[in-house]
Parts: C-alpha cells; structure tokens; sequence
C-alpha cells in the first residue's frame, strides 16, 4: 500500500513529533522524518505543514543567520503544539489498536466492529 | 558544503517558486517561504534533484492549506458583489415609481448611443465636434452604427468585446462635457459673426453705424458745437464710446469728444477728429495734438424756404 496516502494524515503530528525534543529549520525536521523512517515525504509538504501548525498557534519561529549562506529559519514546539501533540498519541494508540486489531488474522472482527460502534 | 553554482540553481528556483505564490500576498509569501534558500541549499548538498518549481510550489500550497491561485479572482468578485447589490436593492427596484422611471431611461439609451458615437468622434476627430475634413462625415456615420449596434447587443464578436465598449463608453463620456462645451463656443462664436446678429451699440441708420452729425442752420451754413439729446432728455452717442477716449473712423483718424462739455464730450456736433500719430501709445490723446473739424459732406445746403436772414441792428 502507499504510503504517502496515509502520511497525510498523520503528517501533522509526525512533524510536531520530532521537534518535540529539539528545534529545527525546515531541511532539517525532512531529515529528521526520513530518519525515522518516512521516506516518501516530500519537503515542500513539510514545510507547508509547519506553516500551517505556525498559523494554528502550534508552533513558534525564528530566524538564525549563517555565516557562509542564507538565513534558517527554526521553528519550536510550545504549550499548545504539545498538547495537541498528547491529544493525537493518545488518539491514535486507540486508532491504530483499533487497525491492528481489525487487520490481524487471529481475532474475530465482528467483536471488534461492535466495539468500535458501540453497538453491541 | 554549497558551491557558487548550487547557489545559484538554488536561487533560480526559489524565486520560481515565489512567483508561483504571488497571489498570496507578501504577507503570507513571506510566511511560507522564509529560508526556503537554506533549505533548498540542503537538499542539494544531500544529493537530491531540485524538480519542478510550479509542483513545488503547488505541493507548499496544498500542505500549508492555502486556497490554489484563481486567476479570474476580480471578475468574480465583482459578479459576486453585483448579485448581492442586486438582491439587497430589489424591494427598491420593485417600486412603481422606480420602474416608471428606469423604463424612462432605458428609453432614453438611444440618445446615449448617439452621444456615444458623438464622444468618440470628437476624441478621434482631434476633438472637433462637428466634421471638418472629407473624411469626417464618414467617421461619424461608422461611429454611429457601431454604436448603436453595440447598443443592440450586436457586433460584440470576442469575449472581451463588451469590456471594450464599456472602455470606450466611459471615455465617450468623460469627452462629452469638453465636446459640448467646445459646441456651446463655436456656436456663441458664430452667432457674435453674423452681421445679421449682431447689434451695435449708438446711433444707426439702416444698421450702419452714424459715426458723425453734421448739422446746419436754416440759412444752409453749416453749424458747429451743436448739442442733440433725444425724446427722453439723453445726450445722443453716436459710437457708444461713451467714457472713452477716442473713436476710431479710419486707419489714420480718430474721433476724439470736446474738452468743453464735460462728461458729455460726445455730444458736440460735429465731433472733431485727431491725427492718429499723435496719440499715445496707451490710446490717450494729449492736450497739444492738433483737433480739426471733419471734413463737411456739404459745404452749405439749400436755405430753408422763407428764411430771412436776421436785421442786423448796427446796421
């Protein structure tokens, strides 16, 4: 399956996952994405993501000269970001609980489903 | 490490995509490609191909959630306003009265028309208001179909054909104000050219002006300072040079008013004449110019029938 399908969703809390620890200018949070293993991303999507989680007030900014070349600009998670980011973890553990359940061979779907639903 | 040439591919392209945003704003441009450069400058040096600016860019623009470029953006908001306005004004519109009167000016449009071609023709005429060389009668007719066709709704083969009669029609009407009142001053100037039009001022006989009187005595000799007022008791001007200095009657003579009557010169028959070298440069005449009486139409007339010449007493 693509990937990068399910990426969108997710990509989001991917970027404000790996800056969760440490700041970073925009080339940098690729790498750091690639690193960890989404390889697809491409980095005009990331760094339209971090504008956005800017706009929304998730993110802080600043401009850090260098010496040899153009400016970086580094961007921060702050409180907002980070609660943003324990709301979706927490989300997504039930989520992704929820697909794996669904998807593995060994336990019938039917309970699953009425869990989801709350039907039952 | 970022070699000359890799900064300016980097360049290039980042200023390619910028282009592609600048519907955005400067503003929000900015917001989103801040230190694009440096970026850029990293995947480079990472080994990795650049691409295509426009999906780059287009890619940016969906990722930061901005709304695509759309570029008939003022035309639809116009549209977009004219409906509101249209809407918001239509309890008005619905009005008998305002009905009654736009039905008055939609009747009216052909006159506009007729303006229209009329405006043109003075813009294109080199702003005479009526045909003035061979080729302006039919200037002027082809203005006036054209725009009475465009007035019909014919005639306007491409898209852009209305938005072109409507650039002509406000420049039409920013030229009709000047036309007319160029119209107003040839007509006012041709009016004050017809002899017929125009009335002197002073005394005429059979629409001449009467530049001089001569009078004489019943004995048939000719009189001189001789005052004549009319039924009324006003002294009679014959030039209407009432307050002026002189009368011009020839290229060389001047009429000038008798410096015994006070402020009724003028009526001292006959009017005595000035050379007109020696006035002054302002048109005043000195006191030393030389004044002589005209020259005499008659040197003496017929006696009045039955005069008896007067008895002198120290005879």
């Amino acid at each position: 399956m693509d990937t990068t399908q399910l990426l969108k969703g997710v990509l989001d809390v991917a970027v404000l996952a790996v800056i969760r620890d440490e700041d970073g200018y925009g080339y940098d949070i690729v790498r750091r994405l690639r690193a960890a293993g989404i390889e697809e991303v491409g980095d005009a999507s990331v760094y339209g993501t971090l504008r956005r989680l800017y706009s929304g007030g998730m993110l802080s900014t600043y401009v850090v000269p260098s010496d040899g070349g153009p400016h970086r600009k580094y961007y921060g998670i702050n409180d907002q970001g980070r609660a943003m980011l324990t709301d979706h973890r927490k989300s997504w553990e039930q989520f992704a609980g929820i697909m794996s359940g669904l998807l593995s061979d060994t336990k019938p779907r039917t309970a699953r489903v009425r869990a989801i639903g709350e039907k039952a | 490490m970022t070699t000359t040439l890799d900064y300016e591919q980097v360049t290039a392209f980042a200023t390619a995509v910028r282009r592609s945003l600048v519907d955005l704003g400067p503003d929000s441009l900015d917001d989103l490609t801040d230190g694009l450069e440096a970026d850029l400058a990293d995947k480079l040096a990472d080994g990795e191909p650049l691409g295509d600016a426009a999906a780059y860019a287009a890619e940016l623009r969906a990722a930061a959630g901005v709304a695509p470029a759309t570029r008939p953006t003022i035309a639809v908001n116009v549209r977009a306003n004219l409906a509101d306005l249209r809407s918001r004004f239509a309890p008005f519109v619905a009005h008998p009265i305002v009905v009654e009167v736009t039905a008055f000016f939609v009747a009216l449009r052909p006159v506009w028309w007729v303006l229209r071609a009329w405006g043109l023709f003075f813009i294109l005429a080199g702003f005479h208001t009526v045909p003035s060389n061979p080729y302006d009668p039919w200037l002027l007719i082809a203005l006036l179909v054209l725009s009475v066709q465009w007035g019909r709704g014919r005639w306007l083969p491409w898209k852009w054909s209305r938005g072109a009669v409507i650039v002509l029609s406000v420049v039409a009407l920013l030229a009709l104000p000047t036309a007319a009142s160029y119209l107003v001053q040839k007509i006012t100037y041709v009016d004050d050219m017809d002899p017929n039009d125009f009335i002197p001022t002073g005394l005429l006989l059979n629409k001449q002006q009467v530049t001089n009187i001569f009078a004489y005595g019943p004995d048939g000799e000719p009189l001189t300072d001789v005052r004549l007022y009319d039924q009324s008791g006003q002294p009679l001007s014959l030039s209407g040079a009432w307050g002026e200095e002189t009368y011009w009657i020839d290229e060389e003579t001047l009429l000038v008013p008798s410096e015994d009557a006070g402020t009724e010169g003028w009526n001292v028959y006959p009017l005595q004449t000035v050379d007109y070298a020696d006035v002054t440069e302002d048109g005043t005449v000195p006191t030393w110019a030389k004044r002589e009486q005209p020259e005499l139409p008659f040197a003496s007339v017929h006696q009045l029938r039955g005069y008896e010449a007067p008895v002198d007493d120290n005879k």
